[in-house]
């Protein structure tokens, strides 16, 4: 009997690091393999909302992985970290746990309440409602991780080891080429709407008045700009996408 | 006219409720659903293309165009116009490169190119709040009118009442989720527009849409009857027979579809015109959700969901404005002799709804309504925000603030943008939203527009040409704003327009380039060029 492999989740909460603490206490006990998962959501939020989401708990670190891969060297437990992008947050763990076949899950409950819980729910009780394998809820308070808090400072001191991103090189043919795009469209639109807006003013009102198959020039005008509208954005949309995905 | 509608009003608190119950169920399911329902990332493009649709369109859309239309005819769409436009501009010019410098609200451009300056902080936080409740005053004085339409209160009291409670669900439930609220609201508002569009032609038109049109030829625009045959539509015995009796009176006067009605001298056209168009590069929380999605093919499709539902919404508003003026012609031409102008204007729309379908019909069209005006305000206010505890607090008042208390000011200092507005929303009541909004739009033209298209395109711009562009601008247009709202015919001898843009967008622009000419600190600008303008 025992565990093989645990899953935890991560999301530089406490609650969730202290989930992370007790798995590796379970792992040393047991000679288990921790799997630590961390999740970037991918829901369409505002960056003032998700401020305003953040603001439930106190944000250890924003580096949970690496934190995790740390703690697991130092305690000499083989930490296998997995980062993935999307929602719903509780199915990819569910996911995960199958992928992974792992034969335990612990999370952290960060012990939300009234709008709180009402507006984001709670993950932990979703995995444990749909797991096909026991789950572990670590409410946020009940390990003690200071420990784990003094390493993620140290961690956060350091310079972040992510894959440095090229820098952009300044090209100013491409700011010349992005130009004539970007300017060719806007002035093709500039052209229809103030053509259309000269025609719908008091000094061109004959104009404007004027019968074309039984409607007013200035309709048809309204209706070619709304019509040039829709195909000059997808022009846009083509070449903005064109290469990416 | 006593008019208290009791079901009705109960019908817009109920889906007020329900869009936050849904928006929140949404977000919950996307942390809590243990199977992917969200095929293939189908939801989140479809959610931010909704969201930048309901959060674009305001009361000035739903209310103002068609209630404009049913007054003067045609010439009431070119507002309608002018939205749909203008909104392409900004993806033409701006939507790229601030999407590839992952910055998203005017002061954070800025700031990448120029440091962290504290005057371009400070002008630019003073910009957002005037915007911000000068753009907010026209979604309360909507609100006004159509609760005092609903309840038959007072005006200044439903406009406290309102707007109290808009401020209310914004800080309590509506800043939580608003993504997904403004999505829902999009929905109801697009929904309502085209529920009154084919109900009208169903009941009135014999269920031909393009009878709408050939009808609205006939009529003499209600603005015209007004003035010369009010006593031939008030003996009529219904808006079938006055639309005929004053046609045969007047056989000359132009008709519903005629431009001319309503038109502007070229001046204050041109002054309106330009404001809308280039206003919307300056209206944060329009830039903010350009991007909220992260993959290109997802913002591809949001920018299309988007482009097709303001094409069909500002389609729709022509045929229901110029329904709205047949069905409703007799209540119209009334209300424009009696001295309610801003009443018949701004709320033809819901009065449109109630003849067709009583107390259910108004409850469902007075939803749609407020449906725009509170995702507009949340958008609004949460950029608002964002910026007080950004840009103020954290940066000038108090650095070492904990996020909790920055937070905690952004939230009194929304109470108090909200109780400016309601005050100006009491003194404004007879404007047509529609031009309100255009004067926020003309504001935003002559301070963040020029700033944010200059600072991606232009390298000679100077950190002095954005502070000083910005605040000469700010106070051009300001001054033209409120010289109009004091009903000042001229101002220093130059006359005022129904739009500050025409004369504060060029001084603008002059300024920013003369001074940029002038002074050296270009900031980082090989640094920020590189960044925002990437090979495709």
């Amino acid at each position: 009997m025992g565990f093989r492999k645990i899953l935890v989740a991560v999301d530089g909460y406490p609650a969730s690091l202290g989930a992370f603490k007790k798995a590796v206490e379970i792992a040393r006990t047991y000679g288990a393999e921790v799997a630590v998962l961390q999740i970037e959501e991918d829901v369409p939020l505002l960056p003032a909302e998700k401020m305003m989401e953040a603001h439930i708990d106190e944000l250890v670190t924003s580096r949970s992985l690496e934190l995790s891969k740390e703690y697991g060297k130092k305690a000499g437990i083989d930490v296998k970290v997995i980062r993935k992008f999307g929602e719903p947050v509780a199915g990819i763990i569910l996911q995960t746990a199958e992928e992974e076949d792992v034969d335990l899950i612990i999370l952290g409950d960060s012990r939300k309440s009234g709008l709180e819980k009402f507006y984001l729910g709670s993950v932990s009780q979703t995995v444990m409602g749909n797991a096909k394998c026991p789950v572990m809820v670590i409410k946020k308070g009940w390990m003690n991780i200071s420990d784990i808090v003094e390493l993620a400072k140290e961690i956060e001191k350091k310079p972040e080891k992510v894959v440095k991103e090229e820098k952009p090189v300044y090209d100013s043919e491409v700011i010349k080429e992005n130009f004539r795009f970007s300017g060719t469209l806007f002035l093709i639109l500039s052209v229809i709407y103030f053509f259309a807006a000269t025609i719908a003013s008091k000094p061109f009102k004959n104009i404007a008045a004027y019968g074309i198959l039984g409607l007013p020039f200035a309709v048809w005008c309204g209706f070619f700009l709304i019509v040039s509208g829709i195909l000059l954005t997808r022009i846009y949309i083509n070449r903005v996408g064109g290469s990416e995905t | 006219m006593s008019l208290t509608y009791p079901i009705a009003f109960v019908i817009v608190a109920v889906s007020v409720v329900l869009s936050i119950y849904i928006s929140f169920y949404f977000r919950k399911q996307s942390r809590t659903a243990s199977s992917f329902f969200v095929a293939g990332g189908e939801i989140p493009w479809k959610i931010n293309g909704l969201a930048m649709f309901g959060d674009y369109c305001s009361a000035a859309s739903f209310l103002g165009v068609a209630g404009a239309i049913a007054i003067v005819g045609i010439d009431g769409w070119w507002l309608a116009l002018g939205f749909f436009a203008t909104w392409m501009a900004v993806l033409f010019l701006i939507a790229g490169p601030l999407k590839n410098t992952g910055k998203f609200t005017v002061g954070d451009v800025i700031s990448e190119r120029f440091g962290k300056s504290k005057d371009i902080r400070t002008i630019a936080m003073i910009t957002t709040l005037v915007l911000t409740s000068l753009y907010l005053v026209p979604q309360i004085v909507g609100a006004g009118h159509l609760f005092k339409l609903l309840l038959g209160w007072n005006y200044a009291v439903t406009v406290v009442v309102s707007g109290a409670l808009i401020t209310f669900l914004v800080i309590i439930g509506g800043m939580k989720g608003t993504t997904f609220n403004q999505a829902i609201q999009g929905i109801v508002l697009l929904g309502a527009m085209l529920l009154l569009l084919f109900s009208s032609a169903a009941l009135f038109y014999k269920g031909n849409i393009f009878n709408i049109i050939t009808t609205g030829k006939k009529v003499v625009p209600t603005v015209i009857a007004a003035k010369e045959a009010s006593d031939i539509v008030e003996n009529a015995p219904d808006a079938k027979a006055a639309v005929e009796a004053v046609r045969s009176a007047m056989p000359t006067a132009p008709g519903a579809l005629t431009p001319g009605v309503g038109l502007r001298d070229f001046a204050n056209h041109m002054s309106l015109v330009l404001g809308l168009f280039v206003g919307v590069l300056g209206l944060p929380h329009i830039l903010i959700r350009f991007y909220t999605v992260k993959s290109a093919k997802a913002a591809q499709k949001s920018i299309e969901f988007t482009i097709w539902g303001l094409a069909i919404f500002y389609t729709a508003v022509l045929f229901v404005g110029l329904a709205i003026m047949y069905i409703l012609y007799p209540e119209l031409v009334e209300l424009v002799v009696s001295g309610k102008r801003g009443l018949a204007t701004n709320m033809a729309v819901p009065m449109l709804g109630q003849r067709i379908g009583g107390e259910l019909f108004l409850g469902l069209i007075a939803a749609g309504a407020l449906a725009a005006m509170l995702s507009t305000c949340t958008g609004l206010l949460i950029t608002a925000t964002t910026s007080i505890a950004h840009d103020l607090y954290a940066s000038i008042f108090r650095p070492e603030s904990s996020d909790e208390e920055r937070v905690s000011f952004a939230k009194k200092a929304v109470i108090v943008l909200a109780v400016v507005s309601i005050l100006l929303a009491i003194w404004l009541k007879s404007q047509n939203v529609g031009m309100l909004v255009g004067m926020s739009f003309g504001i935003a033209a002559s301070t963040f527009a020029p700033a944010i298209v200059l600072t991606v395109w232009w390298k000679r711009l100077t950190k002095q040409g954005v502070v000083i562009g910005m605040a000469a601008g700010l106070l051009v247009s300001l001054i033209f704003t409120f010289a109009r709202f004091f009903k000042l015919k001229a101002f220093i001898g130059i006359p005022v327009l129904v739009n500050p843009a025409l004369y504060s967008v060029p001084v603008a622009f002059f300024v920013f380039i003369i001074v940029s000419l002038m002074t050296k600190d270009v900031g980082k600008v090989e640094e920020f060029m590189a960044m925002a303008h990437q090979k495709k």
